[in-house]
């Protein structure tokens, strides 16, 4: 066997080297985090996971930590190869994981989660698409396409509309039912004349169109001025609502040669919160945002959602979190909540979420660079603003890294999964 | 032994030399600039700590490596060339120069497609020789440059830190994720194969085989190339799109395998 | 029995090989005769199976072309195919390593017969000693037949002799030889069927004892009577 000596020794090699690189070495081991408790209910921090980098030794990796510990966040070749995940699978929703368990074949292809709806009967899929015409003078065409399956028979059937028309793109906001119609809110955006909302309503047994409705957004009030159209749809991507919002700001119109700085955050004039209602086409103006113009200031800003029939307003600034409810269908305004960030101890609040009752918060204690803090994360109840949890990421393991690089890891993002 | 082993016994043994001394440049080259840039970033932090000068974070094998990204590319890319060079050589060098082994090598008492797979495993061979001498490259440079940094100047690094700061490696030759590992390679083993093929091609039809070998790379370069690009995240899922993949290239490497073997023991003119 | 039955060969669009049949008898020494480019070393490397054919078959004892047949027909190119660099010691290893009717005993006597440095390379080798070296690959097989493509070519006189030498010895026995030549004087003696090869085509083939006896004719008389009229 001498003889083949050369061969045996480079295949040897190359089994030993790769082989071993392959099982211990090709590891780019991160120090591993969890959550933990500086006080309170460590179940509560349950759905919460913290999103950052870590970036100790040479370069910088994704990861995020949560109760349950930490895991690198990148999307790594063997899980674009090998997994079996829908494109919403990483969705906050949990619920399209469910849906891409048990109706694979119509959730294929189906991306942007606006167009979902869901009841107990049917599972709906909207979707609106703008195609240019070849000739540019001509226009272009709007197309619908509604995807419906019958929950209890399985069987999916398609709705198409078309709409002629010269605009820039358009997207669903939202899906819904009423009755037997259903409703597909897209949103049109135009050259230089802004956004249009058009409900487009389908008869749910035969599929043809009914009817469409162009919610009045009002025009602004003079000629300098301009309208921006925010909208509040049902914050569950699946779930049912009989109506949807839209914040109407009215505000200094932005030129397009705007030089200094100060042009370029507009004045506000007014805001006005309106009410859509699916079923009979009602546009109501609802006198619940008095007094959200003063509190926009710089480092402070407010966030809006509405869950069934909760609208919820949440003001963050730095220093605190407001929180403001409302039931639309009594008009019962929930006492107001506020979280300071002094009652936490320490930090600034820099991200805040509502979800499931709970008020999720952020808060960074200090400049990373500069002494590499780890952030605090609280969880408070939404109906009294008591604190249910405290906690902080902690490094839990070295995984033969350095004790000096154990904390060099920021984490910026938090996510809720609902 | 049988017959295909020693057969890609005799092919490496053909090649040895030119391995040896590809080895030999990948280890001067990288060696060289490893010892000088190292040279340089003690004499900096040297300095500094004469000066009184206090510097953010020590330096690691991970840093170095990630320095001398053109340099350890250099010898990397030159095999690569050789090796792809090769991958034609090795036929040809059989029927140009005296000896004309090709009479020889296809008279030998064996069916040929152990010819032609001999001369596919050594070309695999050298090449996942050469990345695992990559690998010890590596191991060998760490303990250089631990004996060269001292201790308090010095941070340490995981290995898979060092290779991932090296693009060339971390991209291509050793990528982190086996699973890649194994696709990279798997898709390198199948162009090979159709090289192989296209080479077969035109020792069997001389002229017209050229425009053959052509056509035949092109159409088999635009499968595997459609099926890397293949984007059809819109509407099969991941795992699909792999089958998919897996698919295209088993029967690319099924046609490649076929047309070759037939031409190498049916076609083939000496 | 090697057979070629009505094979045919093309070489973009030219015929090289035209409804060639002829065989070759174990025991006996077959010679293919013609002028340059007749087609005599295509036809045997279609036997050898180094060119496709596009017509006919071959057969050897009965059997179509297959890996066995390198092992019972061994092939003596005109030139050595063995890599420069090897030594010699290294080349008989190396046909001892594949071919399993390959016998060490001869291959010694061999090498002793023509006299062959182990040590030398076959790159170094010179011509006479490289065609010497040839026969000892081929012809230290235990093979049923032997096919040699021009072993004179190129050979001083002496060497020739010396090779020729081998034709008749026990080295060659009773296996079937197959061999083209120009040197058709020097072998006339030895061979015992001639097959002369006109443009790809069989001109004639005949048992040379037959001619010479029959028609008192020697082979050289039948080439010129065939080939050049």
């Amino acid at each position: 066997m001498k003889r083949y000596m050369i061969t045996s020794a480079l295949i040897l090699l190359i089994l030993a080297s790769l082989g071993t690189f392959y099982a211990y070495g090709a590891e780019l081991r991160l120090p591993e985090y969890k959550l933990q408790t500086l006080e309170g209910d460590l179940a509560e921090a349950s759905k919460l996971t913290l999103l950052g980098s870590y970036v100790g030794g040479k370069g910088s990796y994704p990861i995020e930590v949560s109760t349950s510990g930490s895991k690198r966040s990148e999307q790594t070749f063997s899980n674009q190869w090998m997994k079996n995940k829908g494109p919403l699978h990483d969705q906050t929703f949990s619920e399209f994981k469910a849906l891409y368990k048990e109706h694979p074949g119509f959730m294929r292809g189906k991306m942007g989660t606006d167009g979902y709806y869901s009841d107990q009967d049917t599972l709906i899929f909207a979707k609106a698409s703008y195609t240019h015409s070849k000739d540019t003078d001509q226009e272009g065409t709007i197309r619908w396409s509604i995807d419906s399956l019958d929950l209890a028979t399985g069987k999916q059937v398609r709705y198409t509309d078309e709409l002629t028309d010269s605009v820039q793109y358009t997207n669903v906001i939202d899906v819904q039912k009423a009755g037997s119609e259903i409703h597909v809110l897209t949103n049109v955006n135009r050259v230089n004349s802004g956004n249009e909302l058009i409900d487009m309503v389908f008869n749910a047994e035969t599929g043809l169109p009914i009817h469409s409705v162009q919610v009045p957004l009002g025009k602004p009030s003079r000629n300098d001025r301009e309208l921006q159209i925010q909208i509040i749809a049902e914050k569950k991507p699946t779930a049912a609502n009989s109506r949807v919002l839209f914040l109407v700001t009215e505000s200094s119109k932005r030129t397009d040669n705007t030089v200094s700085a100060s042009d370029t955050i507009p004045t506000i004039f007014s805001e006005r919160l309106f009410e859509y209602q699916y079923a009979s086409g009602d546009v109501k103006e609802l006198p619940l945002v008095a007094g959200a113009e003063e509190e926009n200031r710089p480092g402070s800003w407010t966030l809006h959602s509405l869950e069934r029939a909760t609208y919820t307003t949440m003001h963050l600034s730095e220093e605190a979190v407001t929180i403001n409810r409302y039931d639309l269908s009594t008009g019962f305004a929930h006492p107001q909540v506020t979280i300071k960030a002094s009652q936490l101890g320490k930090g600034t609040i820099s991200q805040a979420q509502v979800a499931d009752g709970r008020i999720y918060l952020l808060l960074q204690t200090g400049d990373y660079f500069k002494n590499n803090s780890m952030p605090i994360i609280a969880v408070a109840d939404i109906t009294d603003g008591r604190i249910l949890y405290q906690g902080t990421p902690a490094p839990v393991k070295a995984n033969g890294r350095p004790d000096d690089q154990l904390d060099d890891a920021q984490f910026l993002n938090m996510t809720i999964m609902q | 032994m049988n017959r295909y082993l020693k057969l890609v016994h005799l092919e490496v043994h053909r090649f040895r030399y030119a391995l040896f001394s590809l080895m030999f440049l990948t280890a001067a080259i990288q060696i060289t600039g490893l010892v000088h840039t190292t040279q340089v970033r003690v004499k900096g932090w040297r300095e500094a700590a004469r000066l009184g000068e206090h510097s953010t974070r020590n330096f690691s094998f991970a840093d170095v490596i990630g320095d001398l990204q053109f340099l350890f590319a250099i010898p990397i890319l030159i095999s690569i060339v050789v090796l792809g060079l090769y991958v034609f050589l090795i036929w040809y060098r059989d029927w140009i120069g005296r000896d004309k082994f090709a009479y020889r090598l296809f008279t030998l008492p064996t069916v040929r497609r152990n010819v032609y797979m001999a001369k596919a495993t050594a070309i695999f061979v050298f090449v996942f020789a050469m990345v695992s001498f990559q690998l010890l490259m590596l191991l060998l440079e760490r303990q250089l440059f631990n004996w060269m940094v001292p201790s308090e100047y010095r941070m340490s690094s995981l290995f898979a830190e060092a290779v991932a700061s090296n693009l060339v490696f971390v991209r291509f030759l050793l990528p982190l994720d086996g699973i890649q590992f194994v696709v990279y390679y798997g898709i390198g083993i199948l162009a090979v194969f159709v090289l192989f093929t296209a080479v077969l091609l035109e020792r069997s039809y001389r002229l017209p085989g050229i425009v053959y070998a052509i056509l035949y790379v092109a159409v088999c370069g635009a499968a595997i190339g459609g099926a890397v690009y293949l984007n059809l995240y819109n509407y099969f899922y991941p795992r699909e799109i792999t089958a998919i993949r897996f698919c295209i290239y088993l029967m690319v490497m099924g046609f490649t395998l076929t047309l070759g073997f037939r031409l190498v023991s049916k076609k083939i003119t000496v | 029995m090697i057979e070629l039955v009505r094979v045919s060969q093309k070489y973009t669009y030219k015929e090289v090989l035209k409804d060639v049949t002829f065989t070759a008898e174990k025991g006996q020494i077959t010679c293919l005769l013609g002028l340059n480019g007749a087609g005599k070393s295509t036809i045997l490397k279609t036997i050898m199976g180094l060119t496709p054919i596009h017509g006919g078959s071959i057969r050897i004892d009965g059997e179509e072309i297959n890996q066995n047949t390198y092992e019972r027909v061994s092939y003596i190119p005109d030139h050595l195919a063995i890599p420069a660099s090897m030594k010699l010691s290294d080349a008989l290893r190396f046909m001892e390593d594949f071919y399993s009717c390959w016998n060490k005993d001869r291959a010694n006597e061999l090498m002793r017969f023509f006299d062959l440095d182990l040590d030398e390379r076959a790159g170094r080798l010179s011509k006479g000693t490289a065609a010497k070296f040839n026969l000892v690959l081929g012809l230290a097989q235990d093979s049923d037949y032997v096919i040699m493509d021009e072993p004179f070519a190129g050979i001083d006189l002496f060497n020739r002799e010396r090779i020729a030498e081998v034709f008749s010895s026990e080295l060659v026995g009773n296996r079937g030889v197959l061999l083209t030549t120009h040197e058709v004087k020097e072998v006339e003696y030895l061979i015992d069927k001639a097959v002369l090869l006109r443009d790809g085509v069989v001109a004639r083939s005949f048992e040379c004892e037959q001619v010479r006896s029959e028609e008192s004719k020697s082979v050289v008389d039948v080439m010129k009577e065939v080939l050049l009229t």
